[in-house]
């Protein structure tokens, strides 16, 4: 609670810094757990964005996200917090995240993925395939 | 003051230093891919999404495990 500089008027405030500040640290820790995995979706992501502002459609999203409220907020943390480190001395990927997809959608609706699973379960590596411990 | 050109090139210049902006972007790029792929498996438009009496498709649901 706090006065709004005038004795005897209290004023509620939500505290939405917060919250904000609890997810600033809990993305620093993912950061600090899983460095390499991190800067792997980062670069991916930060490809694929490159990518597709060559492209007229791209190009109408960048203009309407360089114009968003939202973006520009979201780009003063992201610098402030140090998260564009994650991008020094990178190699660009070679594949990108919406080749992947492509790739997925593609090869699930073609795939017989009942005999797949099977075939793995025979295999013994059923584990492995359906689990996200180490492998 | 800097000439229009140069202006321009300046901006330009920020717009290729900003990731955050590229990441955002490259966020949406996924998002309409898929939003593509889901719609084009449902045969629906993906600008308008699914009607409101449900998603509209020639046959039965398909069973992706058969």
């Amino acid at each position: 609670m706090q006065t709004d500089g005038r004795p005897g008027l209290p004023r509620l405030v939500l505290q939405e810094q917060d919250t904000l500040e609890r997810l600033v640290r809990h993305a620093q820790r993912l950061l600090r757990r899983h460095p390499t995995a991190a800067r792997t979706l980062v670069r991916a992501l930060v490809a694929e964005g490159r990518t597709f502002s060559s492209t007229p459609e791209g190009q109408r999203w960048q203009a309407l996200l360089a114009s968003s409220d939202l973006i520009s907020r979201g780009r003063l943390l992201w610098l402030a917090a140090g998260f564009d480190r994650l991008l020094e001395g990178g190699e660009e990927p070679a594949v990108l995240p919406s080749d992947w997809l492509m790739l997925a959608a593609d090869t699930l609706l073609s795939t017989d993925i009942e005999a797949l699973l099977i075939r793995r379960l025979r295999e013994g590596d059923i584990d492995g395939l359906l689990s996200f411990g180490p492998a | 003051m800097d000439s229009y050109p140069s202006a321009l090139h300046r901006q330009r210049s920020a717009q290729e230093r900003d990731t955050f902006l590229y990441l955002a972007l490259g966020a949406v790029s996924v998002a309409l891919r898929l939003l593509e792929c889901v719609s084009e498996d449902l045969d629906t438009d993906p600008r308008v999404g699914p009607s409101a009496d449900g998603v509209q498709m020639d046959g039965p649901p398909r069973d992706l495990l058969r």
